[in-house]
């Protein structure tokens, strides 16, 4: 009895959480140019138009130019820290560790709001790099979290060891933490890349009307008037945030990197 | 109390045989060590009764009545889990009044029953500790108490003690089977420490591989194990490869272990020999005549006991004794066994 | 006796320097500036000025404040709600199912607000969606779009917070010791009491944690009550940038904004000496 309305139960929320997305996908592949689902004719059309013309091309290349590089800042942050605080464990570790917690706690707009004033101050509102720095920074969390249980699962023997046999500091880094931490570190980069690739607000507030993302066109779109085009974006976000994952999962332990238990 | 019979129990996950043919009655009262190696099914079978599996055959009956339909909430059994698993938002008092607090009983008369039960496993006034304040010694005490609480038809325990200090082991396998005395409640324990088993169990069942090997007193298992499995998984053995001639030696190995008497006598043929070490003895070279001559390779001072081990023809033989004087050979003499047949058992095949 | 390690200590100034360069430093201009004047040719004119602090105790910013706070509070408690109970069924699938699951999640919890919002608002649609489903079975008469509403925001709301809960629990109750939960039903619980009896009571400290953290989280949502709900079912955020922005106010904007931050701080810090005490009773 219980087993049913569990299932029951389960279903449900499956069903709420991907029937908009089948929706979407519905009216992306439909050959009608207005919003209307079911499709009553099958069409690509909509997804030929995201990839050839330039106003959806240029978009997509600035969303994964800034998911790029700014992963990159994000994971170097993280790992610095935790290697400070797994080497050191001291006042000094833990603030780092806690500056980096900060940016999650705070609502986005008040980020959002500061980033635009600082960068107004420096003179480079309006430019990529802003938003790369910002994203980076403000995006720490989450591949700090990730590489400290990285850390967390790294036994002291194997380190005694190391130290034992004769390996100099950077040596153990090298040869022994950075390989068992690499997974995490990944992991850390490919979903701070998607936050990234994801993120509307800070890209809007601090150059968004120079710099197009994906979703700044998307927002823009669903606000003043769209076709299917948008809904074909949508999916291609689903989809490419999926297979990433897809991938993830097959190259790590998801669910242990999650925090699942070990059987 | 409860008579209890397995019936043809059998279990299954998948291409995995957990249990297969589990057939075992148990008395009103019985402590019953079900013993085996890791993955021998023990644990299966113990939560089968306990209701958290289900079995792929076979049911299980209470008192003659098919128990395998009552769900797990209702079969009135008291269980003691291996991490103890007590509910840690409740104090120690909650804890064992829970079951009382599912059955509806009022406040007064659970605080009284709790109370009770602290006392009887020797917790007295710690009943308002929350149970992170205690140590692991008391915490298994609340779990006891709380099974027993609810005055239980059987009372289960899958290797409660196996986390513990081996003397604070031995101390609460002592208090449990005296508890279980007392209170006379048929009893399931699951181990893979034989020591403990032979210390408290009425009975021991031995399994392995999803079978039920023996079951049997302590005293059976040992001196008469049904089973070569059996032989070697109770305490150290000597399982040798003989042949039986009527009206002749026993044979090992070209080697003759002397004339057989009795039942042993009638036997002929191949057969497995189940020689405890106590029942050997070490002499020095050239003194018995016995054709049966081994090299030491490890001498092992055991405090009690000394324990030789030597290798005779390419096999491991073990010979203890008590250490009422220094042993008389070490690493590397040689040294003739004497074997006291009528000691020896033979292995049913 | 420890020595002194020159080389962490250096490399700790590089995450150091970004996070308080690049952190530290905009939230520290955004203070500075909103103690600024209006331009309405550029940004703002160096002042010092508390109108902008002013401007919040007047009734608009009042009732926009308690909104949000009655907003985020609902969508906060209704997200729990649903999540806990449905990530506490998936820790017991089979590993396979829990992957699934877990992906589905994590894409769900990276995926932007901006298409989880297009997603609802076509779902929501009188031309794609529920109510064209409903009109087409003839439940509805003359089928409108359900959105925009303070039932569709919540909707919203809810569906992206939802993996956020769930991947936060996932941890605790994938590793939690199930023969608590067994011990409770051979003791006498049913089955389907063990959750509310056992289960809830354990975790009271996480689920109270989660519905602070959900609750700072939902106050500073943009673009679900943009998409989803009308002008009058908006928040803070959304009135923060529209006075920023849109009305070319930055510091008006930055004053709201240090208001939400104190707030916000005040929030979590008093939950954390709350959990502090707690714990330590």
């Amino acid at each position: 009895m219980t087993g049913l309305l569990k299932r029951l139960f389960i279903w449900t929320i499956a069903a709420g959480l991907i029937l908009p997305f089948a929706v979407v996908f519905g009216v992306s592949i439909n050959a009608e140019s207005n919003i209307a689902f079911p499709p009553t004719e099958f069409s690509g059309r909509w997804y030929i138009m995201l990839l050839t013309e330039s106003d959806w091309l240029i978009p997509i290349g600035n969303s994964f130019t800034i998911a790029f590089f700014a992963a990159l800042i994000a994971v170097s942050i993280a790992l610095a820290a935790n290697y400070v605080l797994w080497r050191l464990n001291s006042g000094f570790g833990r603030a780092i560790f806690a500056l980096g917690i900060g940016p999650f706690l705070l609502p986005p707009i008040i980020i959002a709001m500061g980033a635009s004033v600082f960068w107004a101050e420096a003179g480079w509102y309006g430019r990529m790099e802003a938003t790369i720095i910002s994203h980076g920074v403000f995006f720490v969390t989450l591949p700090l979290v990730v590489i400290s249980r990285g850390f967390a699962a790294l036994s002291d023997d194997v380190i005694d060891a190391s130290r034992i046999m004769g390996a100099t500091p950077r040596q153990t880094f090298t040869k022994v933490i950075l390989p068992l931490v690499a997974p995490y570190v990944v992991t850390g980069y490919v979903l701070v890349a998607i936050i990234s690739v994801n993120e509307y607000l800070i890209s809007y507030m601090v150059s968004g009307f120079a710099v197009e993302t994906l979703p700044i066109r998307i927002f823009n779109n669903v606000r003043y008037g769209y076709s299917p085009v948008v809904a074909s974006a949508a999916m291609g976000f689903a989809f490419i945030t999926v297979l990433s994952l897809l991938a993830l999962s097959m190259v790590t332990d998801l669910l242990k990197l999650l925090g699942a238990r070990r059987d | 109390m409860a008579q209890l019979s397995f019936n043809s129990i059998g279990r299954t996950y998948g291409e995995f045989t957990a249990l297969s043919d589990v057939n075992l009655e148990i008395g009103s009262g019985e402590f019953i060590c079900l013993l085996g190696p890791s993955g021998c099914g023990k644990t299966t079978l113990l939560r089968i009764l306990a209701g958290l599996e289900t079995t792929t055959r076979g049911a299980v009956h209470l008192n003659g009545e098919d128990f395998s339909n009552v769900p797990c909430h209702q079969r009135n059994i008291g269980m003691v889990f291996q991490s103890l698993a007590l509910f840690p938002h409740l104090s120690v008092g909650e804890n064992i009044a829970y079951g009382l607090d599912v059955r509806g009983v009022d406040k007064k008369a659970r605080h009284a029953r709790a109370e009770e039960l602290t006392a009887l496993v020797g917790l007295p006034g710690l009943s308002d500790r929350p149970v992170s304040a205690l140590s692991g010694g008391q915490r298994q005490r609340v779990a006891i108490a709380r099974a027993l609480a609810i005055e239980p038809v059987l009372f289960l325990m899958d290797e409660p003690f196996s986390a513990l200090d081996a003397g604070l082991r031995e101390h609460l396998q002592i208090e449990v089977k005296k508890l279980q005395r007392k209170l006379g409640v048929t009893t399931l324990f699951v181990t893979h420490d034989q020591n403990e088993a032979m210390s408290i169990a009425d009975r021991i069942v031995i399994l392995n591989d999803g079978v039920i090997e023996q079951a049997g007193t302590p005293t059976e298992v040992y001196a008469r194990p049904q089973s070569e499995f059996v032989a070697n998984f109770m305490g150290t053995n000597n399982v040798l490869d003989v042949e039986f001639v009527p009206g002749a030696d026993v044979i090992w190995n070209g080697i003759s272990l002397g004339r057989p008497s009795g039942e042993m006598a009638t036997l002929s043929g191949k057969r497995k020999l189940s020689v405890r070490p106590e029942y050997l003895q070490l002499a020095p070279v050239g003194t018995t005549g016995t054709g049966m001559l081994g090299t030491v390779e490890f001498v092992r001072l055991l405090g009690a006991q000394v324990e030789t081990e030597l290798t005779v023809a390419g096999h491991r033989i073990i010979d203890t004794m008590i250490s009422d004087r220094p042993p008389a050979f070490g690493e590397g003499d040689r040294a003739e066994i004497l074997i006291k047949l009528d000691h020896a058992w033979v292995i049913p095949s | 006796m420890k020595r002194f390690a020159l080389a962490p200590h250096l490399i700790g100034l590089y995450p150091l320097g970004m996070m308080v360069i690049f952190f530290l430093g905009p939230l520290a201009f955004m203070i500075v500036v909103s103690f600024y004047l209006r331009d309405p040719l550029g940004f703002y004119k160096v002042d010092f000025t508390w109108e902008n602090y002013g401007k919040f105790f007047s009734s608009f910013y009042y009732s926009v404040s308690l909104r949000s706070i009655w907003t985020s509070a609902l969508a906060s408690l209704l997200t729990v709600a649903l999540a806990f109970p449905a990530i506490y069924v998936i820790t017991d699938m089979r590993r396979k199912w829990q992957l699934a699951w877990v992906i589905g999640l994590l894409a769900l919890m990276c995926l932007s607000e901006v298409v989880i919002g297009f997603a609802w608002v076509i779902l929501m649609s009188e031309s794609a969606g529920i109510p064209r489903l409903l009109g087409w079975l003839g439940l509805w008469e003359d089928p409108r779009s359900l959105s925009p509403s303070r039932l569709a925001m919540l909707i919203g709301m809810v569906s992206l917070g939802f993996s956020l809960v769930a991947l936060m629990f996932f941890p605790q109750l994938s590793q939690r010791d199930r023969s608590i939960e067994e011990a409770a039903q051979t003791l006498g619980t049913p089955p389907a009491q063990v959750f509310f009896r056992i289960v809830l009571p354990i975790f009271r400290p996480g689920l109270a944690a989660s519905l602070v953290t959900m609750f700072v989280y939902y106050l500073g949502v943009y673009v679900m009550p943009t998409m989803l709900g009308r002008p009058q079912d908006w928040n803070m955020s959304v009135i923060i940038t529209d006075k920023a922005v849109e009305q070319a106010n930055m510091p008006l904007g930055a004053a709201l904004a240090v208001i939400m931050l104190i707030f916000t701080v005040l929030l979590i810090g008093g939950f954390a000496l709350a959990t502090r005490k707690e714990g330590a009773k």
